[in-house]
């Protein structure tokens, strides 16, 4: 007790100097924390972009003129989320035969989560691919079980939409009027920090589809 | 009074030690929000610039110019001339970067020319707006050059495109997009509005 009131002061001092150290450290802590699921995070939404725009600007290969190359997306009215998208592609084999490579995306809602106080709904998309033969320039509808899953998908979207644009930038729903494919999505971090500074991260682009117009006729 | 001496400094360099942490902290912070704010700026803009190339290349290479002239452009010189560029002709309604469905007398490239502080908005998924104020510049290009802007019309436009939002690194993001002239997709536009050229 003599030893401590002998102190007093330096035992304040060294408390409150022990304590700002340690608060300093947590905040250095949680800061390295956020940067590194920011930096997951922000990895994660430039490959999924990067593959959508791989996936989108090979749509359409070798189809020649006609115009009918992707379907028009299925939207769920209360989310406004895009749940399908199916787009195609030819490839000629040696044979000369020609084989339809058709992609579908799918997206499954999965859970809801809590972020920053709000209810977040998480869906997968899903990636699959089948392939038909083609005849007399038509390919039969492959059935459920033909679709395999094909990779590049992803499961902690937020958001996920898919518009198709007519040269003007006015939203349609006929095929052959599209000219651009708009992509946006959103995603949330896999590891929430608390109290989280990154909610959900969101990414956008518009991309011309090929072919993009019809030649010009003879 | 030498302890006491001594407990202040450690007070003084401890309080320094938590400032510059702090800071460090704010800086990773401000750094982390450039970051994603540049990802939807990057996004958005990637749009204008489509929209600005999906416009005919030149005022004389519109539907209209060539209905008129019953044929398309074969050189260079019958572009507008770079002072023409802009305001010159593009209307009254200006140009929607974003939905050129709503502007249809900016019909080229070079309309978009000497825009400024045009607002874009980007929607997030929560419903938010992020909103950025875009400025183009578009110019002339040689071939040998495609950095250095001239003013004899040639078969190549090169746009600049600058967003600016105060949380943007930098506060601005530049994109710069060259486009030639495409004789293929003059006579494609002509066809769509006009039906095949020449019948």
């Amino acid at each position: 007790m003599q030893f401590i009131l002998d102190h007093l002061t330096s035992l304040l001092v060294a408390g409150v100097v022990i304590l700002i150290l340690a608060t300093a450290q947590l905040y250095a802590q949680r800061s390295g924390l956020e940067q590194t699921t920011s930096y997951a995070t922000k990895s994660k939404a430039l490959s999924f972009g990067e593959w959508l725009e791989d996936d989108i600007l090979s749509l359409g290969a070798n189809y020649g003129e006609d115009a009918y190359r992707f379907e028009v997306p299925t939207t769920d009215s209360t989310t406004g989320n895009t749940t399908e998208f199916r787009f195609y592609s030819d490839s000629l084999l040696v044979s000369g035969d020609t084989l339809r490579m058709m992609t579908r995306y799918k997206l499954d809602p999965l859970e809801t989560i809590v972020r920053g106080g709000r209810e977040i709904l998480l869906f997968e998309m899903e990636r699959a691919t089948a392939q038909k033969p083609v005849v007399n320039g038509e390919a039969a509808e492959p059935a459920e079980h033909e679709w395999t899953a094909d990779g590049r998908s992803l499961s902690t979207l937020s958001a996920f939409n898919i518009a198709i644009l007519t040269r003007t930038g006015a939203e349609t729903t006929d095929v052959d009027q599209g000219e651009f494919i708009r992509v946006s999505f959103a995603l949330v971090p896999e590891y929430p920090v608390e109290p989280e500074y990154l909610r959900e991260l969101y990414w956008t682009t518009t991309l011309k589809v090929r072919p993009f117009w019809e030649p010009p006729s003879a | 009074m030498p302890q006491t001496l001594l407990a202040l400094l450690a007070m003084i360099l401890t309080s320094l030690l938590a400032f510059n942490q702090q800071q460090s902290v704010r800086n990773n912070y401000t750094h982390m929000v450039g970051n994603e704010i540049e990802m939807a700026a990057s996004g958005a803009l990637m749009t204008v610039l489509e929209f600005i190339g999906s416009r005919s290349f030149d005022e004389r290479t519109t539907p209209a110019a060539i209905e008129a002239a019953q044929t398309l452009p074969a050189d260079s010189t019958h572009f507008s001339a770079a002072h023409r560029f802009g305001s010159y002709d593009r209307g009254a309604s200006g140009c929607d970067l974003m939905a050129p469905y709503r502007t249809p007398d900016c019909d080229d490239i070079d309309d978009v020319d000497g825009l400024t502080g045009q607002t874009i908005s980007v929607t997030l998924s929560t419903g938010l707006t992020l909103d950025f104020a875009v400025s183009v510049e578009v110019d002339y290009v040689g071939l040998d050059d495609m950095d250095r802007p001239i003013t004899t019309p040639t078969f190549y436009k090169r746009v600049v495109v600058t967003a600016a939002n105060d949380l943007l690194p930098y506060g601005r993001l530049e994109m710069v997009r060259i486009f030639a002239y495409d004789p293929l997709k003059a006579e494609a536009d002509y066809e769509d509005v006009y039906g095949p050229l020449g019948a």
